[in-house]
C-alpha cells in the first residue's frame, strides 16, 4: 500500500486513524489545518498498511441511463411515470459526477497521496459499474448504499443516506458531486447532503484547488467566472465547464479488483423511518407535444435560400 | 400568521430596478392566490432603493418582507438563508417560490431541507389544489416532463424563466411592509474573492428579442463570426449550444440549454443545432424558432416554424446581406 506522512499536527490521531481507534470521527475542520501544516512541515514517512490520509474526499455518483444516447430510443410510459429504455441500453456514471471525480483526482495530482477519495453511490445492483469505473480511474475505496427501502428515492430519501454514509466514513474533508444528476436534471441532493451535515457549499465549480487556508473554487456564473474561498469540511457540486475528464490506465485497473468495496443497508447507516420516507412523489410523465410545422425554405442554391429566409421572416412581420 | 396556502416569493433585485423574473414569480404567486385563498407575501433582497421596493408594491401582494445588502452581487448566497428563514417562520406558507438561476437553484435546496420541506428545482408549473401542490418540470435532458406531487406542506419551488408573464405595475391596495435586518456576507462560510464578468457587445442574451445561435455544426470557432455579423445586422445577441462552449469555440456564458442560460427571445435562429433535449430546454420557449442546419433530418426542424437546409456558410452571408438589404428599402430598423 502506499505510505504517506505522520507528522500532520494531531499525530496521535492521524498515524493510525485507519486503524480504528477513530473511525467515528466526525467531519473535522482541524483537517484543513493539518493539510496547511503540514505543507510546511518536513515530511515523515510512516510505513503502515492503512493508514490515514491528510486529506479525504467522498465523490458521490449516481448511475443514470446513457444521457447521450437517450434521444433516439427513450420512450415514456406515462400510465407508469416511468421511461422504457430497450434492454442494454448503457448505464453510466451521470457525466456531472464523473465531472466531480476527475475534480478530486485533480486534487489528489496537485497534492500526491496524501489525498484519499471515496466513492460513493446509491443504487440497485447495477450501480456497483459506477463504483468499479471510480476505482479503475484512482479512487481508493467505495461505498455502495443498497436497500430495499431506498429502491425509489426522491432527493429527500437520498440526501439522507448519502449525507448518513459520509458521516459513517469518518474524517470526510470534501464531498464533491455534480452540479445535477443527468436523468432528472434537479440538483437537489447534494444541496440537501450539506444542509444535513451543516456543511458550506459551492456550487457549479468549473476548477478546484487548495489555497492557504482554504479550497479555492471557480464557479461559473450567468456572466462570468467568480472565484470563492471555503474553509474545510465543505461540499463542492462541479459543472461541465470543469472539462475533459481522464481514461482509466491499465494499472489502476488492476490495482482497482483489489481496492475495496463496502456494501452499507439503511440499516447500516442508522436511517430513521422519517428519512425513508420520501416527500415527493411522480404522478405525470410524457413527453411535450411539438406543434410547429417546419415551413421549409426553397431556393436553387444555399445562397438562394438564405436571401428567401431573410424575405421570409421579413414577410412574417419578424425582422 | 397566514392561511394554510399562503405563498412567499423570494426576489432579489440588484441596483434601482426589479427585474422581470421576479414579477415572473409575483404572476404566479397571484394566479395560485386567485385559485386558493392565501395571501401572497414577497421577500425582498435588495441593495437598498426605494425604487424596488415601491416597484413591488405596485404589483399586488399582500405583504413584503425586505432586507437589504450593500452588494448582493458579492454576497455568497448562504448569507441570504438567515431573512429568508425569518421571512417564514413570520409568513408561515405553503410554498416557497423563487426563481431558477444560480441563486435559487442554490438557495431553494438549502432551504427546503432546513424547513424539512419538499424541494422541487426549475418548475415550468406550479398548481395546488386542496393543499395538494403540483409541480411540473423538465427532465432527462429536457425529452420528457414530470409532475411531482407533494401531499405534505411546505413545499420550495423553484421556477424557471419565462414561463409567466411578468406581472405589470397597477393601482393596489398598499401591502403591508415589514423590514428584516441587513444582510451580512460575513454569516457566509464561502467568501467571494473576485468575480470576472465577460463584457457583452451588445445585447445581453436574456433580453435580446432576437438571438443567432451555433452549435457544432459550425466546426469552428470561425463560424461565430458569420454569425456575429448576423447578429449585429438584427440587433440580436448571440449564444450557443453547449459543444461549441465545451470546444473553446465560444465563451461559457453564450450558452443556452440545460445546464446554460434560459432564453425566451421572440425570433431564435439556430445554426448547425441539431436540437437535443438539452439544448432545447433552454430555447424551447422561444416564440418563433428558425432551423439552418445541413442535415435535413436534424430534431431541430420538429421545434422550427421556419427551416433551411445546407451549408451554413452559404446560407448565413446571404442572409445577412438580405436582411441589410431588406432594411435599407424600409429605410429604418429591420
Amino acid at each position: 500500500m502506499q505510505t504517506t506522512i505522520g507528522n500532520i499536527g494531531k499525530p496521535s490521531n492521524a498515524a493510525c486513524g485507519r486503524c480504528g481507534h477513530n473511525a467515528s470521527r466526525e467531519i473535522n475542520s482541524d483537517r484543513l489545518l493539518a493539510w496547511i501544516l503540514q505543507r510546511a512541515s518536513a515530511r515523515t514517512s510512516h510505513r503502515f498498511e492503512q493508514i490515514d490520509p491528510a486529506v479525504r474526499i467522498a465523490v458521490l455518483i449516481k448511475q443514470v441511463p446513457n444521457p447521450d444516447a437517450l434521444a433516439a430510443v427513450m420512450r415514456v410510459d406515462e400510465r407508469a411515470c416511468r421511461i422504457e429504455l430497450p434492454p442494454g441500453h448503457p448505464l453510466v456514471a451521470s457525466p456531472f459526477d464523473e465531472q466531480a471525480l476527475e475534480a478530486a483526482l485533480r486534487l489528489r495530482d496537485q497534492r500526491g497521496a496524501e489525498v484519499k477519495i471515496s466513492a460513493i453511490t446509491l443504487g440497485p445492483d447495477s450501480a456497483k459499474a459506477v463504483l468499479k469505473q471510480a476505482l479503475a480511474l484512482g479512487a481508493d475505496d467505495a461505498v455502495h448504499i443498497q436497500d430495499a427501502a431506498l429502491s425509489e428515492p426522491d432527493s429527500h430519501t437520498s440526501a439522507h443516506a448519502l449525507a448518513a454514509a459520509v458521516r459513517k466514513l469518518g474524517g470526510v474533508d470534501l464531498v464533491l458531486t455534480g452540479r445535477q444528476a443527468a436523468d432528472r436534471d434537479a440538483g437537489v441532493v447534494a444541496l440537501g447532503v450539506a444542509e444535513i451535515l451543516q456543511l458550506p457549499a459551492v456550487t457549479f465549480a468549473c476548477a478546484i484547488e487548495a489555497a492557504a487556508g482554504a479550497l479555492r473554487v471557480d464557479r461559473v456564473l450567468p456572466d462570468g467566472i467568480e472565484t470563492v474561498e471555503v474553509a474545510l469540511p465543505a461540499l463542492v457540486t462541479v459543472s461541465n465547464e470543469l472539462g475533459a475528464v481522464r481514461k482509466p490506465n491499465l494499472r489502476e485497473t488492476m490495482r482497482a479488483a483489489r481496492k475495496p468495496i463496502a456494501l452499507w443497508s439503511a440499516a447500516d447507516l442508522a436511517l430513521a423511518p422519517a428519512q425513508l420516507v420520501a416527500k415527493a412523489m411522480r404522478t405525470g410523465l410524457f413527453v411535450p407535444r411539438k406543434t410547429a410545422q417546419c415551413e421549409v425554405i426553397e431556393g436553387a442554391t444555399p445562397a438562394e435560400r438564405g436571401a428567401a429566409l431573410a424575405r421570409r421572416l421579413h414577410a412574417a412581420g419578424l425582422i | 400568521m397566514s392561511a394554510r396556502d399562503a405563498i412567499l416569493i423570494v426576489l432579489e433585485a440588484e441596483g434601482d430596478m426589479l427585474p422581470a423574473a421576479a414579477c415572473e414569480l409575483v404572476s404566479l404567486a397571484l394566479r395560485l392566490k386567485a385559485e386558493n385563498s392565501g395571501e401572497v407575501g414577497a421577500l425582498l433582497l435588495h441593495e437598498g432603493a426605494p425604487a424596488t421596493l415601491e416597484a413591488l408594491a405596485a404589483r399586488g401582494v399582500d405583504a413584503i418582507f425586505h432586507a437589504a445588502a450593500s452588494a448582493l452581487g458579492e454576497t455568497p448566497p448562504e448569507a441570504r438563508l438567515a431573512s429568508i428563514q425569518a421571512a417564514c417562520a413570520q409568513f408561515n406558507p405553503a410554498i416557497v417560490l423563487l426563481a431558477h438561476d444560480v441563486l435559487g437553484a442554490e438557495l431553494g435546496p438549502r432551504l427546503a431541507f432546513r424547513l424539512e420541506a419538499g424541494a422541487v428545482t426549475d418548475c415550468i408549473d406550479v398548481a395546488m389544489t386542496a393543499g395538494l401542490v403540483r409541480c411540473t418540470r423538465p427532465c432527462y435532458g429536457g425529452l420528457a416532463r414530470e409532475v411531482i406531487e407533494y401531499a405534505q406542506l411546505p413545499v420550495v419551488a423553484t421556477v424557471r424563466s419565462g414561463v409567466c408573464e411578468p406581472a405589470a405595475a397597477a393601482a393596489h391596495a398598499a401591502p403591508r411592509i415589514q423590514a428584516l435586518g441587513p444582510i451580512d456576507p460575513a454569516a457566509a462560510r464561502v467568501r467571494v474573492v473576485k468575480r470576472e464578468r465577460e463584457s457583452v457587445e451588445g445585447v445581453r442574451l436574456e433580453d435580446a428579442r432576437v438571438i443567432v445561435a451555433g452549435g457544432r455544426g459550425l466546426d469552428g470557432a470561425e463560424g461565430f463570426a458569420l454569425l456575429r455579423a448576423l447578429a449585429a445586422e438584427l440587433g440580436a445577441a448571440v449564444g450557443a449550444s453547449r459543444v461549441p462552449c465545451d470546444l473553446g469555440w465560444c465563451p461559457h456564458s453564450w450558452q443556452i440549454g440545460l445546464t446554460g442560460k434560459t432564453v425566451t427571445p421572440e425570433l431564435y435562429i439556430a445554426v448547425g443545432i441539431s436540437g437535443a433535449g438539452h439544448h432545447m430546454a433552454g430555447c424551447g420557449n422561444a416564440k418563433t424558432i428558425v432551423a439552418i442546419n445541413a442535415d435535413p433530418d436534424a430534431a431541430i426542424f420538429r421545434d422550427a416554424r421556419f427551416g433551411v437546409v445546407g451549408d451554413y456558410r452559404d446560407i448565413v452571408p446571404a442572409l445577412t446581406q438580405q436582411v441589410r438589404r431588406l432594411k435599407q428599402d424600409s429605410g429604418a430598423k429591420p
